[in-house]
Protein backbone atom coordinates (compact mmCIF):
# COMPACT_ATOMS: atom_id res chain seq x y z
CA UNK A 1 0.00 0.00 0.00
CA UNK A 2 2.32 2.22 0.94
CA UNK A 3 5.04 1.58 -1.94
CA UNK A 4 1.86 2.11 -4.14
CA UNK A 5 0.86 5.40 -2.95
CA UNK A 6 4.49 6.64 -2.81
CA UNK A 7 4.67 5.47 -6.92
CA UNK A 8 1.42 7.36 -7.57
CA UNK A 9 3.14 10.22 -5.97
CA UNK A 10 6.61 10.35 -8.37
CA UNK A 11 5.08 11.68 -10.73
CA UNK A 12 5.96 15.01 -12.34
CA UNK A 13 4.11 17.69 -11.87
CA UNK A 14 1.58 16.05 -9.27
CA UNK A 15 0.37 17.27 -6.52
CA UNK A 16 1.31 15.80 -2.90
CA UNK A 17 1.04 15.94 0.64
CA UNK A 18 3.86 15.89 2.56
CA UNK A 19 4.38 14.88 6.82
CA UNK A 20 7.61 15.18 8.08
CA UNK A 21 9.73 17.54 10.20
CA UNK A 22 11.06 21.15 9.19
CA UNK A 23 14.35 21.46 9.42
CA UNK A 24 16.91 24.08 8.77
CA UNK A 25 20.13 23.32 6.74
CA UNK A 26 23.07 25.31 5.93
CA UNK A 27 20.33 28.17 6.40
CA UNK A 28 17.67 26.57 3.90
CA UNK A 29 14.62 25.00 4.93
CA UNK A 30 14.33 21.55 4.78
CA UNK A 31 11.78 18.82 5.23
CA UNK A 32 12.37 15.38 6.67
CA UNK A 33 9.24 13.77 5.18
CA UNK A 34 8.01 10.75 6.96
CA UNK A 35 5.50 9.99 4.25
CA UNK A 36 4.14 11.07 1.39
CA UNK A 37 0.60 10.67 -0.55
CA UNK A 38 -0.31 12.09 -4.05
CA UNK A 39 -3.16 14.92 -3.34
CA UNK A 40 -6.78 13.17 -3.30
CA UNK A 41 -8.85 15.47 -5.41
CA UNK A 42 -8.33 19.65 -6.36
CA UNK A 43 -10.74 20.49 -3.15
CA UNK A 44 -7.93 19.49 -0.95
CA UNK A 45 -5.53 22.20 -2.58
CA UNK A 46 -8.20 25.00 -1.74
CA UNK A 47 -8.64 22.89 2.40
CA UNK A 48 -4.40 23.75 2.37
CA UNK A 49 -4.59 26.92 1.09
CA UNK A 50 -7.39 27.67 3.89
CA UNK A 51 -5.67 25.78 6.85
CA UNK A 52 -2.16 27.33 5.43
CA UNK A 53 -3.98 30.86 6.55
CA UNK A 54 -5.93 29.72 9.55
CA UNK A 55 -2.90 27.31 11.23
CA UNK A 56 -0.43 31.34 10.74
CA UNK A 57 -2.77 33.38 11.75
CA UNK A 58 -3.66 31.14 15.36
CA UNK A 59 0.16 30.55 15.55
CA UNK A 60 0.22 34.56 15.37
CA UNK A 61 -2.38 34.91 17.92
CA UNK A 62 -0.76 32.68 20.19
CA UNK A 63 2.46 34.24 20.23
CA UNK A 64 1.06 37.81 20.77
CA UNK A 65 -0.60 36.28 24.47
CA UNK A 66 1.44 37.36 27.47
CA UNK A 67 2.58 35.64 30.47
CA UNK A 68 1.27 31.96 30.14
CA UNK A 69 3.75 29.24 30.10
CA UNK A 70 3.01 26.12 28.29
CA UNK A 71 1.63 22.86 30.50
CA UNK A 72 -0.16 25.43 32.45
CA UNK A 73 -4.00 25.24 33.57
CA UNK A 74 -5.01 28.78 33.50
CA UNK A 75 -8.65 29.68 35.18
CA UNK A 76 -9.25 33.02 33.52
CA UNK A 77 -12.32 35.58 35.58
CA UNK A 78 -14.17 37.96 33.26
CA UNK A 79 -15.82 41.01 35.05
CA UNK A 80 -19.10 41.28 33.79
CA UNK A 81 -17.85 44.52 32.09
CA UNK A 82 -15.48 42.79 29.53
CA UNK A 83 -18.25 40.27 28.48
CA UNK A 84 -20.22 42.73 28.12
CA UNK A 85 -23.44 40.03 29.66
CA UNK A 86 -24.78 40.05 32.83
CA UNK A 87 -23.04 37.11 34.16
CA UNK A 88 -19.61 36.49 35.16
CA UNK A 89 -17.42 33.81 32.64
CA UNK A 90 -14.90 31.48 34.19
CA UNK A 91 -13.07 30.12 31.03
CA UNK A 92 -10.03 27.16 31.97
CA UNK A 93 -7.70 27.41 29.05
CA UNK A 94 -4.96 24.61 28.83
CA UNK A 95 -1.79 25.44 27.04
CA UNK A 96 0.31 22.98 25.62
CA UNK A 97 -0.34 18.89 24.96
CA UNK A 98 -0.56 17.85 28.48
CA UNK A 99 -4.24 15.76 29.09
CA UNK A 100 -4.32 15.08 25.08
CA UNK A 101 -4.86 18.27 22.76
CA UNK A 102 -7.36 17.04 21.04
CA UNK A 103 -5.73 17.50 17.80
CA UNK A 104 -6.21 13.40 16.64
CA UNK A 105 -9.68 14.26 16.82
CA UNK A 106 -13.07 14.52 19.76
CA UNK A 107 -13.21 10.79 19.98
CA UNK A 108 -12.32 8.69 22.94
CA UNK A 109 -10.03 6.17 21.10
CA UNK A 110 -8.14 9.35 19.43
CA UNK A 111 -7.99 10.49 22.69
CA UNK A 112 -6.43 7.81 23.98
CA UNK A 113 -3.78 6.69 21.69
CA UNK A 114 -2.49 10.21 21.57
CA UNK A 115 -2.34 9.94 25.46
CA UNK A 116 -0.70 6.70 24.80
CA UNK A 117 1.74 7.95 21.94
CA UNK A 118 2.79 11.02 24.06
CA UNK A 119 4.17 8.71 26.63
CA UNK A 120 6.35 6.42 24.43
CA UNK A 121 9.87 7.08 23.59
CA UNK A 122 9.88 9.63 20.44
CA UNK A 123 12.34 7.34 18.75
CA UNK A 124 10.93 4.19 19.14
CA UNK A 125 7.38 4.78 19.46
CA UNK A 126 4.36 3.18 20.70
CA UNK A 127 3.10 -0.47 19.80
CA UNK A 128 -0.21 -1.14 18.30
CA UNK A 129 -0.16 -4.50 19.93
CA UNK A 130 0.48 -3.12 23.47
CA UNK A 131 -2.41 -0.83 22.81
CA UNK A 132 -4.74 -3.32 22.07
CA UNK A 133 -3.75 -5.16 24.72
CA UNK A 134 -4.41 -2.45 27.13
CA UNK A 135 -7.28 -0.88 25.67
CA UNK A 136 -8.93 -4.21 24.37
CA UNK A 137 -11.62 -4.51 26.92
CA UNK A 138 -13.11 -0.50 25.52
CA UNK A 139 -12.74 -1.04 21.60
CA UNK A 140 -12.54 -3.50 19.27
CA UNK A 141 -9.00 -4.30 17.76
CA UNK A 142 -10.21 -3.60 14.29
CA UNK A 143 -11.29 -0.36 15.32
CA UNK A 144 -7.67 0.50 16.57
CA UNK A 145 -6.40 -0.52 13.97
CA UNK A 146 -7.92 1.06 11.93
CA UNK A 147 -7.78 4.38 13.91
CA UNK A 148 -3.89 3.68 13.73
CA UNK A 149 -4.37 3.51 10.20
CA UNK A 150 -6.17 6.65 9.57
CA UNK A 151 -4.25 9.17 11.93
CA UNK A 152 -0.91 7.97 9.85
CA UNK A 153 -2.78 8.24 6.43
CA UNK A 154 -3.64 11.92 7.98
CA UNK A 155 -0.39 12.75 8.57
CA UNK A 156 -0.64 12.92 12.68
CA UNK A 157 1.56 9.93 12.90
CA UNK A 158 4.33 7.68 11.58
CA UNK A 159 5.59 4.28 11.69
CA UNK A 160 9.49 4.18 13.52
CA UNK A 161 11.06 0.56 13.80
CA UNK A 162 8.39 -1.37 12.27
CA UNK A 163 5.16 -1.56 10.72
CA UNK A 164 3.87 -2.02 14.78
CA UNK A 165 5.41 1.14 16.19
CA UNK A 166 4.57 4.30 15.50
CA UNK A 167 4.63 8.05 17.05
CA UNK A 168 3.57 11.56 17.01
CA UNK A 169 4.77 14.01 14.53
CA UNK B 1 10.12 35.55 -16.21
CA UNK B 2 13.35 35.67 -15.43
CA UNK B 3 12.99 37.37 -12.39
CA UNK B 4 10.30 35.32 -10.82
CA UNK B 5 11.23 33.10 -8.29
CA UNK B 6 11.47 29.70 -9.38
CA UNK B 7 8.14 27.86 -8.54
CA UNK B 8 6.30 31.26 -7.13
CA UNK B 9 3.48 32.01 -9.57
CA UNK B 10 0.25 33.92 -8.71
CA UNK B 11 -2.96 32.33 -9.18
CA UNK B 12 -5.18 34.36 -10.72
CA UNK B 13 -8.92 34.42 -12.45
CA UNK B 14 -9.48 34.67 -16.16
CA UNK B 15 -9.70 39.09 -15.94
CA UNK B 16 -6.51 39.36 -14.01
CA UNK B 17 -5.02 37.63 -17.17
CA UNK B 18 -7.53 39.62 -19.82
CA UNK B 19 -6.21 42.73 -17.60
CA UNK B 20 -2.80 43.04 -18.10
CA UNK B 21 -1.33 42.76 -15.19
CA UNK B 22 0.99 39.58 -15.46
CA UNK B 23 2.07 40.30 -18.99
CA UNK B 24 5.32 38.21 -19.16
CA UNK B 25 4.99 36.09 -16.40
CA UNK B 26 3.72 32.73 -15.33
CA UNK B 27 0.40 32.53 -13.59
CA UNK B 28 -1.69 29.47 -12.01
CA UNK B 29 -4.92 29.68 -13.84
CA UNK B 30 -7.91 27.09 -12.80
CA UNK B 31 -11.16 26.51 -14.62
CA UNK B 32 -12.84 24.09 -16.61
CA UNK B 33 -11.82 23.09 -20.54
CA UNK B 34 -14.06 24.27 -22.37
CA UNK B 35 -13.98 24.26 -26.34
CA UNK B 36 -11.58 23.90 -29.01
CA UNK B 37 -12.00 27.57 -30.69
CA UNK B 38 -10.16 29.06 -34.13
CA UNK B 39 -8.16 31.96 -34.11
CA UNK B 40 -8.40 34.61 -36.70
CA UNK B 41 -5.39 33.35 -38.87
CA UNK B 42 -6.49 29.70 -38.51
CA UNK B 43 -4.66 28.58 -35.71
CA UNK B 44 -6.25 26.71 -32.89
CA UNK B 45 -6.57 27.66 -29.30
CA UNK B 46 -7.44 25.92 -26.04
CA UNK B 47 -11.29 27.95 -24.52
CA UNK B 48 -10.80 27.81 -20.78
CA UNK B 49 -13.26 29.12 -18.55
CA UNK B 50 -11.72 30.55 -15.65
CA UNK B 51 -12.69 30.54 -12.25
CA UNK B 52 -14.76 33.60 -12.20
CA UNK B 53 -16.37 32.26 -15.69
CA UNK B 54 -14.08 34.14 -18.17
CA UNK B 55 -13.24 32.44 -21.17
CA UNK B 56 -9.48 32.57 -22.03
CA UNK B 57 -8.07 31.16 -25.57
CA UNK B 58 -4.83 29.04 -24.15
CA UNK B 59 -2.36 28.02 -26.74
CA UNK B 60 -1.54 24.29 -25.19
CA UNK B 61 1.44 21.76 -25.68
CA UNK B 62 0.68 18.83 -27.32
CA UNK B 63 1.34 16.60 -24.29
CA UNK B 64 -1.60 18.62 -22.83
CA UNK B 65 -4.70 16.73 -23.48
CA UNK B 66 -8.11 18.21 -24.04
CA UNK B 67 -11.26 16.76 -22.59
CA UNK B 68 -14.48 19.11 -23.01
CA UNK B 69 -15.43 20.26 -18.88
CA UNK B 70 -12.45 18.64 -17.07
CA UNK B 71 -11.53 20.70 -14.23
CA UNK B 72 -7.96 21.35 -14.02
CA UNK B 73 -4.97 24.08 -13.22
CA UNK B 74 -3.25 25.25 -15.91
CA UNK B 75 0.64 27.21 -15.69
CA UNK B 76 1.46 29.29 -18.34
CA UNK B 77 2.90 32.46 -19.65
CA UNK B 78 0.14 35.65 -19.83
CA UNK B 79 1.16 36.53 -23.39
CA UNK B 80 0.67 40.02 -23.58
CA UNK B 81 -1.98 39.07 -26.72
CA UNK B 82 -5.59 39.69 -27.56
CA UNK B 83 -7.71 36.77 -26.22
CA UNK B 84 -8.86 36.15 -29.78
CA UNK B 85 -4.52 35.25 -30.71
CA UNK B 86 -4.21 33.81 -27.44
CA UNK B 87 -3.90 35.37 -23.82
CA UNK B 88 -2.35 32.59 -22.23
CA UNK B 89 0.20 29.90 -23.49
CA UNK B 90 -0.32 26.75 -21.34
CA UNK B 91 2.92 24.71 -20.42
CA UNK B 92 1.85 22.39 -17.44
CA UNK B 93 -1.88 20.93 -16.71
CA UNK B 94 -2.91 19.63 -13.64
CA UNK B 95 -6.45 17.27 -13.29
CA UNK B 96 -8.37 18.32 -10.30
CA UNK B 97 -11.36 16.05 -10.13
CA UNK B 98 -14.75 15.70 -11.25
CA UNK B 99 -16.24 16.88 -7.99
CA UNK B 100 -13.54 20.45 -7.92
CA UNK B 101 -15.58 23.22 -6.30
CA UNK B 102 -15.10 25.82 -8.81
CA UNK B 103 -16.89 28.63 -6.72
CA UNK B 104 -14.85 28.24 -3.89
CA UNK B 105 -11.56 28.32 -5.50
CA UNK B 106 -12.84 31.94 -7.34
CA UNK B 107 -13.26 32.71 -3.02
CA UNK B 108 -10.11 31.62 -1.84
CA UNK B 109 -8.40 32.93 -5.41
CA UNK B 110 -10.22 36.65 -4.75
CA UNK B 111 -10.37 37.20 -0.94
CA UNK B 112 -7.18 35.15 0.40
CA UNK B 113 -4.76 34.74 -2.31
CA UNK B 114 -4.67 38.26 -4.06
CA UNK B 115 -2.10 40.25 -3.96
CA UNK B 116 -1.99 43.28 -2.41
CA UNK B 117 -4.51 41.54 0.33
CA UNK B 118 -4.26 40.86 3.93
CA UNK B 119 -2.92 37.35 4.02
CA UNK B 120 -0.52 38.27 0.75
CA UNK B 121 2.86 37.70 3.37
CA UNK B 122 2.15 34.04 3.68
CA UNK B 123 1.89 32.83 0.17
CA UNK B 124 4.25 35.60 -1.64
CA UNK B 125 7.78 36.71 -1.56
CA UNK B 126 8.38 40.10 -0.65
CA UNK B 127 8.93 41.33 -4.09
CA UNK B 128 6.46 40.19 -5.44
CA UNK B 129 5.63 40.33 -9.42
CA UNK B 130 1.93 42.05 -10.63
Amino acid sequence: ETARMREEAAVENTYVRIFGKLNSYDGKAQIVAHCFRKVSCGNELTHHFLETVHAAETHQRSNSIVGTPSGVNTNLNFNNEVMGNGNGMQTSTPIGNGGGSGNFGSDNLSRDIEKYLQDQDQEQGGSVNEFVGMFGNQYSEQDIRQKFEYLATEGMIYSTIDDDRYSII
Amino acid sequence: MSDQPDGCYPRVTGEQVLSGQFNESLVSLVGQMKDIVEGPDGAEFMAFEACDKTIINCTISPDIAFESGKFCEIIGAASGRSNEEGALDAFVCRELGSDFDLSLYHDLVTKVLNIGGKFEKYFYPKDVMG
